[in-house]
């Protein structure tokens, strides 16, 4: 029985617009404007091939568990259990007109969490960046 | 006349018939040509067949959520002052024209050498923008129409941070709450402001016409409010102008040409003001994108990798504890202003 694909895979197509784009399309091109699209349309399919899987749902279990932590500070109490997200907000806004061991413990909880999400986030992002400022991505 | 698709999808032969019925027969336009790459407004410059020229900036689907009608209006004002910015020749707020809002303007020539940066600029050149900047600052934004009016000069700076907040929180799917953190903070240590200003927003290299060594006109006005001019001056020595030549020469440039002084602290301060400002509206990027109002590629870079890059330089300061401990102290203290 065969093997063979009975179809391109999404890797494949995604591979093959990015070479396109980079080596056909791209050398042609001589406006700025049209130039400056392309470069940013290839970084952005690199970008689609080499992401991970979405992490929401990982990250509000994160943030949750951060709260849960926090349900005796007085800060959280009145707002926890609700929205993670935004009773972390709340809180930590809150939590910048004291300088009072629960605000302390409220930034020293949550904080790391969610700068290791946004760091994470970054580590997918930021060669967007080069192409941004006209790199063209490799393949 | 160009082809539609000649210039990008967005300028139809309809803008060029539009225009020849608002500005005259006689404004036959030959080509379309698209300014740069523009991210939060389209720009083309319209030539017609006796070689006269206007621009016509349009906007993107609400990207940064500012508006082309405030930005005309305070254009038109300001022109009206005798301040060199472009003359606005027609309004099409409701997008008329092409379907988009769009203003058009007259064509300004100075220094726009194909392919050069934009932000390389000499030493003359550097001092004639301070100047027009400084100049700017002293202007009664009274009679100006702005759609946020403060109260009073210290309620300038937050009514700002609300503002850009707002933009983030209608923007984005859920609550950020380092964006959050970052607003109550920014509103927390805005410091005292004795006049309001009227604050460009967006000043810098880049942001000017110029020509032998001399602003011919302050451009892009998307962000212009009142305010206080420190946020002008943080945005260029940090952000616009970086390229262009390092913080401490800017600084000196302030002192010497306009007289700015400001403690080590509260050029941080604005720097996060600023750094907060941009991760708002670059978010707004990313809204347009997926919702389809502005499928170009440069919007999800925006509303992702840069909005995510504003965000954390945002929260190392903001997380600076020696920093807030310093802050506080001062707005705790008479005797050690921070101006």
């Amino acid at each position: 029985m065969s093997t063979e694909p009975a179809r391109p895979s999404d890797t494949s197509i995604l591979a093959a617009a990015g070479q396109s784009l980079r080596t056909v399309v791209l050398p042609n091109l001589v406006d700025d404007h049209a130039r400056a699209t392309v470069i940013h349309l290839v970084g952005l399919l690199r970008y689609l091939a080499e992401r991970g899987p979405g992490r929401d749902d990982l990250r509000r279990v994160q943030l949750a568990a951060g709260l849960e932590l926090l349900a005796g500070n007085p800060l959280v109490a009145p707002l926890w259990p609700g929205e993670p997200f935004a009773v972390a907000g709340a809180v930590l806004a809150a939590a910048v007109r004291g300088v009072d061991p629960a605000a302390s413990e409220v930034r020293a909880v949550l904080r790391p969490i969610l700068v290791a999400h946004l760091d994470d986030e970054l580590g997918e992002t930021t060669p967007l960046i080069a192409s941004f400022r006209g790199q063209v991505a490799d393949g | 006349m160009a082809d539609d698709a000649m210039v990008d999808g967005l300028v139809s032969n309809g803008l060029a018939a539009w225009l020849a019925q608002r500005l005259g027969p006689a404004f036959t336009a030959s080509t379309i040509e698209r300014i740069g790459i523009g991210h939060s407004r389209a720009m083309y410059r319209v030539t017609a067949a006796d070689r006269s020229r206007v621009v016509v900036r349009v906007e993107q689907g609400g990207v940064f959520g500012t508006t082309g009608a405030e930005e005309s209006a305070v254009m038109r004002g300001l022109f009206d002052m005798g301040y060199p910015v472009a003359q606005i020749l027609i309004d099409d707020p409701t997008g008329e024209a092409i379907g988009r809002p769009l203003f058009v303007m007259e064509h300004l020539d100075g220094t726009d050498a194909p392919g050069a940066d934009e932000r390389a600029i000499d030493g003359p050149t550097a001092e004639s923008f301070v100047d027009a900047l400084a100049k700017l600052h002293q202007i009664d934004g009274a009679s100006l129409s702005f759609h946020r009016v403060p109260a009073t000069p210290n309620e300038a700076t937050p009514l700002q941070v609300e503002r850009w907040r707002d933009v983030f929180r209608s923007a984005a799917l859920s609550p950020n709450p380092l964006v959050e953190e970052a607003a109550a903070w920014l509103v927390q240590h805005s410091p005292p402001l004795e006049r309001l200003a009227v604050v460009h927003g967006d000043a810098g290299p880049g942001n000017f016409v110029h020509c032998d060594g001399r602003v011919v006109a302050l451009t892009d006005w998307e962000f212009c409010h009142l305010g206080d001019p420190a946020e002008d001056w943080s945005f260029c020595r940090s952000m616009r102008g970086s390229r262009t030549m390092p913080s401490g020469t800017w600084t000196r440039l302030f002192a010497e040409r306009a007289g700015v002084q400001m403690h080590p602290d509260r050029w941080r301060y604005w720097e996060a003001f600023n750094l907060f400002k941009g991760a708002c509206a670059n978010r707004t990027c990313l809204e347009v994108f997926e919702d389809g109002r502005n499928p170009a590629p440069n919007m999800a870079i925006i509303g992702t990798a840069l909005h995510q890059v504003f965000l954390r330089r945002l929260v190392a300061i903001v997380h600076d504890d020696d920093l807030d401990r310093s802050l506080r102290a001062a707005s705790a203290s008479s005797t050690r202003p921070i101006t």
